[in-house]
């Protein structure tokens, strides 16, 4: 029984020596624990439950949180594999030392059980402080009565505990079987030990351009809305193929295409940079590539669901320009007036008063009147005696009956009077159907406000990853990159050049995928626009606007974690 | 006037706390004149890689002087040191320090490419230095390629790029078999009878005996130097282990008293 107790505190203190490593990737761990804990507390509130509209919001926050559960295995996944990699050094001298392999398994067993710890009551712990935030916040973007009480749901807890439980039991596993394949001497070489310079990859790269080039293709040509939302996510895919593709297989043509040009290569300022690219560009590739992506998440993410937010009042007063509306689409012109007649002795009946009856609304894009033209007039014509409200140039066609009521007169009563009605009427299509928009409005808000909030809320997680990917990108490199630049230095390269050349090598890490995601948000801007469309938001300039600010802020925060990156990797370097 | 000249030179390393500092080199002088192939030799901790250190401009001494071509170096300013050095200096490593993200060519244009030399001019030194070396195939090779010796030369071969004054070794030898040795100083002989001067610590008797001259040091001091003159190699071996077996006897004797 001597040696109960030796593989725990072994464990304990190699994470504690390893802190430098572990810290980032524990604090990952226990945000996004608490980010799972919370959006499972928010689906699971009784006040939510109980909010106007929570139907929605409930399932984007079901949705959001299958989302979070998922993301938060790929990056604990990752983490752990490059500390694994950066581990195996201690592993293999451990190894030599005498530790078998199934101590190993125990030594490394323990490691998990701590990790696993910490991030799960952590991540509780933290949860349970931010959900009364959460809650509030949700309340305040989806304009509900705010929630009062404190509630911390058992199934919540329970839930993320078992997602992260098993996640970390995965990851173990992982670790298991990487354990087994390696050999001692491999184990002690680790992660020192040289790469083969990459081949260029012809294939590869004419696929990435192909997948990439049909992705974007796909953006520009689709003009229909419904059409863009299905294809959406095949375009999703495409891009993303493409841009692995191109970022392993491009990335590596293009430093040797540079490397050929001998004026340009042997350069001091471009001579390190891109044979240190070159060298590490099978693993930096797949990195960079999953920084572009995730950030062309962020963005795109939160572009448009800030966009929606913003322009909500837009949206409403299109889709609910009066209190009750009738939908007319499909119907023949010759319909409205019935359905003005029966308007009208709805309200006659229910003693309401009727105001600014109209014949309505136009919106969505402008594929102009003038091809709708023979659709529009006849309805027009009809309209006759009514309003006629929306601009009949700014899109396809919708027509809708509707009034206003007195504030105080009940909306859903009346609504609900003419649906009946409406239903005994002799009308040429059995087209219609009756809103009651003030219950409608609320809802909206609710649903807007639950993709706003959802929005944001994965976008934290997405830039979240993003951050820690590139920070141990850089800082492993730094310890790559120690020994060279003090060789650089003593055959003769000037403090100044190192600063340059560490510059030069670092900006191109950042700033290409932040430029390729650039590309990725404005190629998808067309696509995005037309599912916008879709919800009734035809504002192009404020999606262009929200675009911008959201690539704005973004580049801003990116920039700074650069700085900080930047300089903790020129701390590394300079030991 | 000799192509390098130390003078009285000293080096304290002052411990962190302030206590007493160790005195690495008391007074060391010596002058070596161009063209001269010089061994140093010594007890590990006798002062080799502190002097080689001092030599290459990476050190500063606390006391004396070193004059390269009559100029003082302890005149050349902080940021000029590191030019200073890529156009007179010319180093080799016990361990290689070959850049493993470079090709062989590429770590042996290095110190041009820091210099801001175009290519033409690059390969033209190039060619002839990797003939001599004996590396002309493996150019496009990385150095994990490499064996030790083939490492070494490429090492040789960028030391000597750019056309430096003088080549600073630091136990290039250390890492290698004798054959790759044998091989490497080879090598150094042939350079130096094209001129080249060399300056090289070593532990190894072999290594030292291919020298024109070997200094040997003890407890920061000049303690002795023999001159290979008309001797063979096998000759001077025999002369270099003698003066090594008395000096260490001393150093014995000395430390029981
Ligand atoms: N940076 C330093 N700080 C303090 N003392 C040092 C430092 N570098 C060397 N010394 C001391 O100076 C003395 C000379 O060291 P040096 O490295 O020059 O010896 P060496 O002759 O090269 O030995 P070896 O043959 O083992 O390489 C030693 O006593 C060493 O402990
Ligand atoms: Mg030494």
């Amino acid at each position: 029984m001597r040696k109960f107790g030796f593989y725990p505190k072994l464990a304990a203190r190699s994470l504690r020596l390893n802190g430098k490593f572990y810290l980032p990737y524990l604090l990952s761990g226990v945000v996004s624990a608490a980010m799972l804990y919370d959006i499972l507390f928010l689906n699971m509130n009784r006040g939510v439950y109980a909010m106007k509209g929570a139907n929605a919001v409930q399932g984007l926050l079901g949705f959001g949180a299958l989302v979070v559960a998922i993301f938060s295995f790929a990056l604990i996944c990752y983490t752990n594999g490059f500390l694994m990699k950066r581990r195996q050094k201690e592993l293999g001298l451990y190894n030599i030392l005498g530790m078998e392999k199934r101590h190993m398994a125990r030594f490394l067993l323990w490691e998990t059980v701590y990790s696993a710890l910490i991030c799960i009551l952590g991540g509780i712990l933290v949860g349970i402080l931010l959900s009364k935030l959460f809650l509030l916040l949700l309340c305040l973007v989806i304009q509900a009565d705010v929630v009062f009480g404190f509630e911390v749901p058992a199934e919540a807890l329970a839930y993320t505990a078992a997602a992260f439980g098993a996640i970390f039991l995965l990851n173990y596993l992982l670790n298991l079987l990487r354990l087994n394949r390696v050999k001692p001497i491999e184990l002690l070489k680790g992660s020192e030990s040289g790469e083969r310079e990459p081949k260029t990859k012809w294939v590869l790269a004419v696929v990435g351009l192909i997948t990439l080039g049909a992705g974007y293709g796909l953006s520009l040509t689709v003009s229909d809305p419904i059409t863009a939302m299905t294809l959406f996510f095949v375009a999703v895919i495409l891009v993303i193929v493409g841009t692995y593709c191109l970022f392993t297989a491009g990335s590596i043509a293009l430093l040797k295409a540079l490397r050929k040009n001998k004026k340009y290569y042997y350069q001091t300022r471009h001579f390190t940079a891109i044979s240190g690219m070159l060298y590490r560009m099978k693993r930096n590739a797949a990195g960079l590539a999953t920084i572009c992506i995730l950030s062309t998440m962020v963005l795109i993410t939160v572009s448009t669901t800030v966009c929606l937010y913003m322009g909500v009042n837009d949206i409403l007063d299109q889709m609910y320009c009066r209190d009750v509306q009738t939908y007319v689409n499909h119907g023949a012109p010759e319909d409205l007036p019935k359905v003005k007649a029966l308007y009208e002795r709805k309200a006659a009946e229910l003693g309401m008063e009727m105001k600014d009856f109209a014949a309505l609304c136009f919106y969505a894009p402008a594929t102009a009147y003038a091809n709708n033209r023979t659709r529009i007039d006849p309805y027009l014509a009809q309209a006759d005696g009514a309003d006629v409200v929306g601009d009949p140039n700014d899109g396809p066609l919708r027509v809708y009956v509707g009034c206003n009521l007195a504030p105080d007169a009940d909306a859903s009563l009346f609504s609900a009077a003419v649906e009946v009605g409406a239903s005994q009427l002799e009308l040429s299509n059995e087209w219609c159907f009756t809103d009651d928009c003030r219950t409608g409005r609320t809802d909206f808000w609710a649903s807007l406000g639950g993709f706003f909030f959802i929005g944001l809320f994965l976008g934290a997680l997405f830039l979240m990853a993003a951050v820690l990917i590139v920070y141990y990108k850089q800082i492993s490199e730094g310890y790559e990159d120690a020994r060279s630049f003090v060789i650089m230095q003593q055959v003769g390269m000037t403090e100044p050049e190192v600063k340059s050349s560490i510059r030069s090598q670092i900006s191109l890490v950042f700033f290409l995928p932040l430029l390729a995601a650039a590309c990725h948000t404005a190629g998808a801007f067309p696509m995005t626009r037309r599912i916008l469309l879709l919800f009734g938001l035809s504002n192009t300039g404020l999606f262009v606007l929200c675009s911008g600010l959201t690539l704005l802020i973004f580049a801003l925060v990116y920039y700074g974690i650069y700085r900080l990156t930047a300089r903790e990797y020129y701390r590394i370097v300079r030991r | 006037m000799p192509l390098l000249e130390v003078k009285n030179l000293r080096k304290v390393y002052t411990t962190r706390l302030g206590g007493t500092g160790v005195e690495a080199l008391k007074n060391v002088s010596f002058a070596v004149e161009a063209g001269e192939f010089v061994a140093i030799m010594g007890e590990s901790g006798s002062g080799k890689t502190t002097l080689l250190n001092i030599l290459a401009a990476l050190d500063r001494p606390s006391g004396g002087r070193v004059l390269l071509n009559g100029e003082d170096m302890a005149g050349v300013r902080e940021r000029d040191l590191t030019a200073f050095r890529r156009d007179n200096l010319g180093f080799v490593f016990q361990d290689f320090n070959l850049l493993d993200a470079f090709t062989v060519r590429d770590n042996i244009f290095l110190p041009l490419v820091l210099a801001g030399k175009a290519y033409e001019e690059m390969d033209r030194r190039l060619q002839p230095l990797a003939k001599a070396l004996g590396i002309g195939d493996l150019l496009n090779k990385f150095p994990y390629e490499l064996s030790g010796g083939q490492k070494q030369r490429t090492a040789v071969a960028r030391a000597l790029i750019t056309r430096p004054a003088i080549l600073l070794a630091d136990e290039p030898t250390g890492a290698l078999d004798s054959k790759a040795s044998g091989s490497l100083l080879q090598n150094f002989e042939a350079l130096n009878g094209q001129g080249q001067t060399i300056l090289m610590v070593t532990h190894s008797v072999t290594a030292a005996s291919h020298a024109k001259r070997t200094l040997f040091l003890r407890d920061g001091m000049i303690y002795h130097q023999l001159y290979r003159g008309q001797r063979t190699r096998e000759e001077m071996f025999a002369e270099i282990s003698k003066t090594l077996t008395v000096m260490t006897a001393e150093s014995g004797e000395k430390s029981h008293a």
